[in-house]
């Protein structure tokens, strides 16, 4: 309801303004009209009937001092004055009161006057109009000066010239004031449309004042009008400027040429003002319409129209056929402009002597078409080089999107327009999945890092009371055994939660990854090292085969570390007692392979495929140690350095191979054939030089950054 | 050890707090518990402590917050015990100023021997700073080798080292901070040159670090740069 009172406030408050407007614009129409035709005055015997009749009367005065007119006397205004007409001759001509002379008569009046009984008095003695005295503007008295400010009355003058004998006519004359006024004859007529004027022009300021206080009422609200402009000016707006422009002009000069006609009483005063008012507010919408929108409203022309009529008609065809159709038409206009000019030119070469005025019509058409041909050849250049910019435009989003750096969507108009849209489309699809997966990635990694404190924070203290029960001497003595289980089992679980842990993570792909140039060889030795005390327990000796001393790869040490580790635990884990366990590592092309070789102890009845996924055993009762996470670990570590893991199961042979992409210097020599293994000891010198672990070696800061 | 050492113990699990209470207190320790950092502001305020086992991850005030509010006045090694195990959470924490970080599930006895390397360093060794001017004396961290002497000392206790052992840490406790390829160590030790990969290098190595670190597994002092070769890092 509140809403709907919003929308309508505005076109409300226009609607008072149009009233307030229209109501000042008649008023002030209609009062000028009846100032300007001296119908309305403040005082009555201002007013054209008043002095016309008064003239009326003078006349018809010297018509009887002249004895031109019949019975001596004056029928019909008789009763509304006092007056007295000697004849030219001498004696009374006609009186209607009884004083003897003009004279007489005129002093009476000009007491009378002065108490108020008169409005208006004239005395013309000899052909002249000697005094004449009225009330004005409600004074008591005042006489007036003849000369200026009381023109004689028209016609006295021509009278006394034209007769000889008018110059010996005198006479008396008195007009009653107001309340004396009987209801009959030209001045009480007079005074009576004066008296209905006054009225009308009374009501008619009242609504004129009325309309003046909705006026300013409006503009106080110019928030609403403004808000019902901005309306209008949007209907307007529609128009063509071709129309508007033309209708503004007519409108302009139809006002002022129907006012002065109003005016002048030319034309009946109803229609008069229906047109002025029509006018006015054609006027004043097309200029709201101007202000409102400014350049936008020469914008709105038939040529832009046509334009878009062509463009929403080109909008339902492929680009390529769009492009196509806008060549083909562009061409066909051209030519047949072309045709045209040929035409006329052809015509005034031949017509030029017959008929002069057909060929300048010609020359004129050919004007116009030259200037059409060239405008649409300028045109079609504009938009081909138009979209030239706008598909760099694309070119250059496009590449951004591709780079990830894009940011805005890009807006485009014209042709370019559905592509670029569309491009935005495939923009934000593309940031809203990257955002969702790395959102879910993140998660993941806080979900693994959360459930792995969760886990541990618990076994820490069941590994600690363990341990603390270990210490103690239980009775009865097979606890100590059960504290033994729960001991193996709490560090197995330990184990479990790190690799699990490391997988995770391995496979989320959040790890930090360090690669480097290093020694695969060295990197073996190390993990040898490091292994050796389980190397020992195990009754597998352990046999090694480098076709090369030194080779370089480029990967993470520790993950690396981390994946031999696993696959020789894995080995020593499996093998059968007395057999060995052979490592060898080769280069083969842009790869290092180390492959770990052992002979199962029991019999391998699953696929290389199952025994890399998670939690796989090799022995399905899972009766020996270990996650089970392994050999997936390995798996993972080694993609993650650009390498990968084969398990490859040949009987109770298990073999895993390792392939590792070769560091840079390496794989420039790898040209070279592969150094015999059995040259070592001569070769030793110069690899050395050549080694990139020995140039990496001497700036020692270097190596600060590794741990 | 004349007094007996406090030892505060920060961690929101009650049973690892008593858990460890009860291995320290058997190494003649005296124990303070808190359960969050506020606690263990307070207790730090009201009683001389020493050592300081801290959880990161705890209620109203965790850990590494708590360390930086102690360190704002105080001195006294601190080790985080936390079951974050990541490298940046370790390097992190000790950055901050904790001097040793722990990760959770905890070998009690490597517990107990950190606890107690901290607290020899800081006590009985932290004012003893190089009396003898005469003996050259090679130090990283805890590890003081004498030259001279031929003597090498963790946080304060000898260490009984072969001659090879002396000769590759003698290497690299003189370069520290720089990495040595295997051959390289085999050559300048042994004096000959190297022409297959020496295991024995390699060997000799786990060896020392079975001897010089608390746990071999997380090297402090003798690190391995896998594929690369070995580093004392620079103290």
């Amino acid at each position: 309801m509140d809403t709907k009172l919003k929308k309508r406030r505005p076109g409300i408050t226009f609607g008072f303004f149009f009233v307030a407007v229209t109501i000042l614009l008649v008023a002030a129409l209609i009062v000028g009209t009846l100032w300007f035709n001296g119908a309305v005055r403040p005082d009555y015997k201002d007013t054209v009937s008043y002095q016309s009749t008064v003239e009326n009367i003078l006349q018809e005065l010297v018509q009887l001092g002249l004895g031109q007119a019949g019975g001596g006397r004056l029928e019909w205004e008789g009763s509304n004055i006092s007056y007295l007409v000697e004849a030219a001759e001498g004696g009374v001509w006609g009186a209607n009161n009884s004083a003897l002379s003009t004279q007489e008569l005129y002093e009476q009046l000009s007491k009378g006057y002065d108490r108020g009984q008169y409005d208006h008095i004239f005395l013309f003695q000899d052909g002249v109009l000697q005094e004449q005295e009225r009330l004005a503007y409600g004074e008591v008295s005042s006489r007036y000066d003849l000369a200026n400010e009381y023109p004689p009355y028209r016609g006295l003058e021509e009278l006394a010239g034209d007769n000889a004998h008018n110059s010996q006519i005198s006479f008396a004359l008195g007009i009653q004031s107001v309340e004396n006024l009987r209801n009959m004859g030209g001045i009480y007529s007079a005074y009576y449309t004066w008296y209905q004027m006054a009225i009308w022009i009374l009501f008619l300021g009242g609504l004129a004042a009325l309309a003046l206080l909705i006026l300013l009422v409006t503009l106080v609200k110019h928030r609403s009008l403004g808000m019902a402009h901005q309306a209008i000016a949007r209907g307007i707006n529609h128009l063509w400027m071709e129309i508007k422009l033309p209708t503004l002009a007519l409108a302009v000069v139809g006002f002022c040429w129907t006012v002065l006609e109003v005016i002048t009483l030319e034309v009946p005063i109803a229609v008069g003002t229906a047109m002025v008012v029509g006018c006015f507010w054609w006027c004043w919408l097309v200029g709201t319409d101007l202000v409102v929108y400014g350049k936008a409203f020469f914008t709105r022309n038939i040529l832009t129209s046509v334009q878009k009529l062509l463009r929403t008609l080109e909008s339902g065809y492929p680009f390529l056929a769009r492009m196509k159709r806008r060549l083909l038409l562009f061409l066909v206009t051209e030519v047949v402009i072309v045709a045209l000019l040929a035409l006329c030119a052809l015509g005034v070469l031949f017509g030029i002597g017959l008929f002069a005025e057909l060929a300048m019509v010609l020359l004129f058409i050919m004007v116009i078409l030259a200037a059409v041909g060239v405008g649409l050849l300028v045109l079609y250049i504009r938009q081909y080089n138009q979209n030239l910019d706008n598909f760099a435009l694309v070119n250059d989003y496009a590449q951004a999107i591709r780079q990830g750096t894009a940011q805005e969507p890009l807006r485009l108009e014209g042709d370019f327009a559905p592509l670029a849209d569309n491009l935005n489309c495939i923009h934000s699809g593309i940031s809203r999945a990257v955002e969702e997966r790395v959102r879910s990635e993140q998660m993941k990694v806080e979900l693994i890092t959360n459930v792995s404190h969760d886990l541990k924070t618990p076994l820490t203290s069941i590994m600690n009371y363990v341990d603390l029960l270990g210490r103690e001497n239980l009775q009865p003595d097979y606890c100590n055994d059960y504290v033994k289980v729960l001991e193996q089992k709490s560090n197995r679980l330990k184990n479990m939660v790190q690799d699990l842990f490391e997988i995770s993570k391995a496979n989320s792909g959040n790890i930090d990854l360090n690669l480097e140039q290093l020694d695969v060889v060295a990197l073996i030795e190390q993990t040898l090292a490091e292994m050796g005390e389980k190397s020992g327990q195990a009754n597998v000796e352990i046999k090694t085969q480098f076709a090369v001393n030194h080779l370089g790869v480029y990967a993470d040490g520790r993950k690396l570390h981390r994946v031999f580790e696993n696959l020789l635990g894995n080995a020593l884990k499996y093998a059968m007692s007395g057999t060995r366990i052979y490592l060898s590592v080769e280069q083969e092309a842009e790869m290092a392979v180390i492959s770990f070789k052992n002979v199962s102890s029991y019999e391998m009845n699953f696929t290389a495929q199952e025994i890399v996924e998670r939690f796989q055993r090799g022995d399905p009762a899972r009766a020996t140690e270990g996650s089970g996470l392994g050999l997936a670990i390995a798996k993972s570590f080694v993609e993650l350095c650009g390498g990968s893991l084969t398990i490859e199961l040949d009987g109770d042979l298990f073999k895993a191979i390792v392939r590792v992409p070769l560091g840079k210097t390496f794989r420039v020599t790898s040209a070279q054939p592969e150094e015999p293994a059995q040259e070592e000891a001569s070769d030793q010198a110069p690899t050395l030089e050549t080694d990139p672990l020995c140039q990496q070696e001497d700036p020692a800061e270097d190596h600060s950054a590794i741990n | 050890m004349s007094e007996r050492y406090h030892v505060l113990v920060v961690d929101d699990d009650r049973e690892i707090v008593e858990s460890i209470a009860i291995y320290l207190s058997r190494e003649n320790l005296e124990i303070y518990r808190a359960y969050d950092g506020l606690q263990a502001l307070d207790i730090l305020e009201g009683n001389a402590i020493h050592l300081i086992l801290l959880d990161v991850m705890m209620p109203r005030l965790d850990g590494i917050k708590t360390m930086l509010k102690i360190r704002e006045q105080n001195n006294i090694p601190i080790i985080l015990v936390s079951a974050k195990s990541e490298d940046t959470d370790k390097i992190f924490g000790l950055e901050f100023g904790a001097d040793d970080y722990i990760t959770k599930p905890f070998n009690p006895l490597e517990l107990i021997a950190r606890v107690k390397s901290q607290l020899r360093r800081y006590f009985t060794l932290g004012t003893a700073v190089d009396a003898g001017g005469t003996s050259e004396v090679l130090r990283c961290g805890g590890l003081e080798l004498d030259i001279h002497q031929k003597r090498l000392t963790v946080d304060g206790e000898e260490v009984k080292l072969t001659p090879i052992e002396y000769k590759i840490l003698e290497l690299l406790m003189r370069n520290q901070g720089r990495v040595f390829s295997i051959s390289e160590i085999y050559e300048r030790v042994w004096n000959e040159p190297s022409f297959a990969p020496e295991n024995t290098v390699a060997v000799h190595i786990r060896r020392i670090r079975e001897k010089i670190e608390i746990n071999p597994k997380e090297p402090k002092y003798l690190k391995v740069v896998w594929g690369i070769g070995y580093k004392i890092e620079k103290a």
